[in-house]
C-alpha cells in the first residue's frame, strides 16, 4: 500500500520509506538529502540501499506519523537551510509561523508527541523545534497541578521529596 | 504509542545480520529509549521542550514540581544560571551551603558564620552550573548573610565565595560563562589557584568578562593566575569583555593579549583599557570572526589605532564610548586609502561629542552603506554631515538640540526606527512644531526620550503614518490619561499600531506605573503596554 508520494517524485529520483506498520512512502530524494539521518542512509549508506533496493524501514515510526512528518518535509523542501550555531538564541524565539501553527493545530496531543519523537529520531531539527515550541507554549503559565491534568501525568513524589524540591528551589 | 525498538538497536541488528564487525556499536548512544514513567515524551525530547522555557523560570519551576521525571529534566536547566533566578531570595546560597562537605561547613562556622541546620540536598546542584557571575554571587551571599543573623562584611562574603568556588570547580565540569569583577563593594575575588580542577572548569568557556580595579598584591596574583589559565586552556571564547580602567601589571596585560590572540571564534570583543591600541594589534587573528567590537578609553588623536579594523571583513557593529575628552587639537594624518573601507552595519559613538577631528575621521572611514547609527550629543553641523554621508540609514538614535534647524531633513531618510533624545537640559515645548514637517513613511518605531506635553505628542503622531510602536516619557500621573487618549486615538486611526513603551520622567515618581484602570482601558486598543524604554545611551 502506498501512503504518500511527493509531488515531484516523477521528475526526481525517489526512495521508499517503510513505516513500522508496513506502509510504504515514495519520497523525493531531495527530502532525504535535507535531513541528516535520511541523508546518511541515502549517501553514506550505499550498502543499505543496495541491499534493500533503495528502500528503508523506519521501525520507530508508524505510517500515520510518517505521513504527517513527510507532509511537513514536503512543505519546507525549498526553505533555506537554517543555521544551528546559536542554539540559545534560536530557542528564545518562540514564534511559530502560520503554516506550521496550523499544521500542528490540526493534530491531537498524542500525535503531536509522536511527531516530536519521530522528528528527534529522524534528526529533523526544524520540525523538532516547532514541536517543542508548541509543547513549551502549552506549559507556560500553568501550575504543577494544571500540567499534570493537561499532560495526564501522575504525581509520583513522596511528600518528603516534594518538600525537599520546594525547599531547595 | 507503544514505542518499537530503538534506531540504535535496529542498526546493530542490521549490521549483525550482514556480518559487519567493523564498528563498535556499543559506543552508539541509544537515543530513543522509551520513558516508562511518562508514556508520551522521552527524556531527551522533554529536555528539548524545557530548553524553550529557560527564560521563563516560573514555568520551569512548575515543571520541576510535576513528577520525578519532569523534575530530573527541569532541575539542571534551572541551575545552569542560578544567579539570575535566585538572587532575590536565599535559596541559592542556602542550597549551595547544603551541598558543601561537612568539614567545609564546620570551617565556615569556625570563622564566625552562623549556618542553620540543613539536610542533605536531593540533587548535586553545583554540577549543573554553566554561568558564574561573581558580582551576582556576592550579592546573593550578602543578602543571605543579612537574613540569617550574620555579620555582613567583604571578608565574610569573600570567605563564602571562596568555598563556593572550590565546590563549583570540584563539581561542575562545563562552565560556559565567567564574569569576574571587583566593584565599589570592594569584595575580593577568590583565590582560584587553590581550587582543584579549576583548569578543566574553565576550559570550555564561551564568554569571559573581567572588570574592576585590582590594586592589592594578592588580588593581582589571583587575576594573573586566572588570566594565565584562561590564556592556556581556552580557545573557544566567543565573547570577551575587558574593562580595567586602572593601570595594572604587565603580566596581566600580556595574559589578556594572549587570550585575545589565541581564540579561534571570537565574535564579540569589548575593550576598555588604557592602551587599547596594544590589544587592537592582536585583532589580526580575528579578522574573519569578529562581528561586534566595543572600544573605550581611546585617545582623542588615535584614529590610526582603528586601522586594523578595516581588515575585519565580517565586522557589523562598532561601538566607541567615552573616549578621552581632550580639547587639544592635533592634526592627524590619515592615508586617503583608508577612507570608506570600514564595512559595518551599525555604529555607536557614545560620549563622542567633543572631539570633532576623531568624529570626522571615523565617519570618513565608515562606508556609506551604514544602516544603524547611535550618536550622543551631536551638533547641528555634524548632524547634517551624517544625513548626507549615510543616506541608507534605517535605525537612528540621536541626542540633539531639539531646535536644530536640520531636524526636518530626517524626512529624507528611509528610517524604520528613530530615537530622539534631548541634549539640552531645558524643556523646549514647541521645537518639533517648527522643524519637523513630516516623518518618513517607512518609520515603524519611534522613541521620544524628551519631555513633551500631550498636545505636542498628538501633533507629532499626525506626522507618522504607519507607526507600530511608540516610546514616550510620561510626566505626572495626573496627566497620564491625556497621553493615553492621544495614543488611543492614533491606534484607532492606524491599523498597524501595537505597542506602547513608557517610563515616567519626573523625579520622585519614576517607579509609579500607569494605573490599572487606565492600563486596562488602554489595552482595549493597544496590544502591548510595557513599562520600559529602549535607551541606547545608558
Amino acid at each position: 500500500m502506498d501512503g504518500y508520494t511527493s509531488n515531484n517524485a516523477s521528475e526526481n529520483e525517489t526512495i521508499t520509506l517503510k513505516s513500522s506498520d508496513g506502509i510504504e512512502f515514495h519520497i523525493d530524494t531531495r527530502i532525504a538529502n535535507r535531513y541528516t539521518l535520511l541523508n546518511n542512509w541515502n549517501s553514506g549508506g550505499t550498502y543499505w540501499f543496495t541491499a534493500f533496493k533503495k528502500s528503508a524501514c523506519l521501525p520507530n515510526v508508524t505510517g500515520k506519523v510518517l505521513e504527517k512528518v513527510l507532509e511537513w518535509c514536503e512543505h519546507h523542501i525549498n526553505d533555506p537551510l537554517p543555521n544551528y550555531d546559536d542554539d540559545d538564541s534560536r530557542r528564545r524565539n518562540t514564534v511559530i509561523d502560520d503554516w506550521d501553527q496550523n499544521f500542528l493545530n490540526r493534530v491531537d496531543q498524542d500525535m503531536l508527541f509522536d511527531i516530536i519523537l519521530a522528528a528527534n529520531y529522524l534528526d529533523i531539527k526544524l520540525l523538532l523545534d516547532i514541536g517543542c515550541k508548541t509543547v513549551a507554549n502549552m506549559i507556560k503559565g500553568k501550575s504543577p497541578e494544571e500540567l499534570r491534568s493537561s499532560f495526564n501525568i501522575v504525581n509520583d513524589f513522596t511528600p518528603e521529596e516534594e518538600e525537599a524540591i520546594r525547599r531547595e528551589n | 504509542m507503544a514505542f518499537p525498538p530503538s534506531l540504535t538497536q535496529y542498526i546493530k541488528a542490521f549490521y549483525k545480520f550482514f556480518g559487519s564487525q567493523s564498528q563498535n556499536f556499543d559506543l552508539l548512544e541509544d537515543i530513543t529509549t522509551p520513558n516508562n514513567i511518562h508514556p508520551q515524551l522521552d527524556d531527551e525530547c522533554l529536555k528539548e521542550v524545557f530548553k524553550y522555557l529557560k527564560d521563563n523560570t516560573r514555568s520551569l519551576h512548575s515543571c520541576a514540581s510535576v513528577s520525578r521525571k519532569w523534575c530530573e529534566q527541569a532541575i539542571p536547566l534551572l541551575w545552569e544560571d542560578p544567579f539570575c533566578i535566585f538572587y532575590k531570595n536565599d535559596t541559592l546560597v542556602q542550597t549551595y551551603i547544603s551541598c558543601l562537605p561537612e568539614e567545609r561547613r564546620t570551617y565556615l562556622g569556625e570563622n564566625g558564620l552562623f549556618i542553620p541546620k540543613l539536610s542533605n540536598p536531593k540533587y548535586n546542584y553545583p554540577s549543573y552550573l554553566r554561568k558564574l557571575d561573581y558580582q551576582k554571587l556576592n550579592l546573593a551571599i550578602s543578602r543571605w548573610l543579612t537574613n540569617n543573623k550574620n555579620r555582613v562584611d567583604p571578608e565574610i562574603i569573600c570567605l563564602v565565595s571562596q568555598e563556593f568556588t572550590k565546590l563549583i570547580a570540584n563539581q561542575s565540569k562545563e562552565l560556559h560563562f565567567l564574569r569576574v569583577s571587583k566593584g565599589p563593594d570592594n569584595i575580593n575575588v577568590p583565590n582560584f589557584n587553590i581550587c582543584t580542577d579549576f583548569e578543566e572548569l574553565v576550559s570550555g568557556l564561551q564568554t569571559f568578562q573581567i572588570s574592576g580595579i585590582f590594586k592589592e598584591e594578592h588580588e593581582i596574583n589571583n587575576i594573573a593566575y586566572l588570566t594565565s589559565i584562561i590564556s592556556k586552556k581556552c580557545r573557544n571564547i566567543e565573547h570577551l569583555h575587558i574593562n580595567l580602567s586602572c593601570s595594572y601589571e604587565s603580566r596581566i596585560q600580556q595574559n589578556l593579549v594572549n587570550i585575545l590572540g589565541s581564540q579561534i571564534q571570537l565574535r564579540n570583543f569589548e575593550c576598555y583599557v588604557k592602551n587599547t591600541a596594544y590589544f587592537l594589534l592582536k585583532l589580526s587573528r580575528q579578522t574573519e570572526n569578529l562581528v561586534e567590537l566595543s572600544l573605550g578609553g581611546i585617545e582623542y588623536n588615535s584614529i590610526s589605532i582603528l586601522y586594523p579594523l578595516i581588515s575585519c571583513t565580517n565586522l557589523e557593529k562598532l561601538k566607541i564610548f567615552n573616549y578621552y575628552d581632550d580639547t587639544k587639537y592635533h592634526k592627524t594624518y590619515i592615508e586617503s586609502s583608508r577612507y570608506h573601507n570600514l564595512r559595518i552595519n551599525e555604529l555607536h559613538l557614545i560620549g563622542a561629542s567633543v572631539n570633532e577631528l576623531f568624529f570626522e575621521y571615523l565617519v570618513r572611514m565608515v562606508r556609506s552603506s551604514l544602516k544603524k547609527l547611535v550618536l550622543d550629543k551631536i551638533g547641528d553641523e555634524k548632524f547634517l554631515s551624517i544625513i548626507l554621508k549615510f543616506p541608507y540609514l534605517t535605525h537612528l538614535a540621536l541626542s540633539i538640540r531639539p531646535d536644530s534647524p536640520n531636524l526636518s531633513r530626517l524626512a529624507k531618510l528611509n528610517l524604520e526606527h528613530l530615537i530622539l533624545n534631548d541634549s539640552t537640559p531645558d524643556r523646549l515645548d514647541n521645537y518639533i512644531l517648527n522643524n519637523i514637517e513630516s516623518f518618513p513613511d517607512t518609520l515603524r518605531h519611534l522613541d521620544l526620550l524628551i519631555c513633551i506635553p500631550p498636545d505636542i505628542l498628538q501633533y507629532i503622531l499626525t506626522k507618522c503614518k504607519y507607526l507600530e510602536t511608540l516610546g514616550i516619557y510620561l510626566q505626572l500621573p495626573k496627566d497620564d490619561s491625556k497621553y493615553i487618549k492621544v495614543i488611543i486615538r492614533y491606534a484607532q486611526s492606524s491599523g498597524s499600531f501595537s505597542t506602547l513603551r513608557y517610563i515616567r520622567n519626573c523625579s520622585g515618581q519614576k517607579l509609579i506605573p500607569l494605573s490599572k484602570t487606565l492600563c486596562g482601558y488602554a489595552q482595549m486598543y493597544i496590544e502591548n503596554i510595557v513599562n520600559e524604554i529602549y535607551h541606547p545611551w545608558e
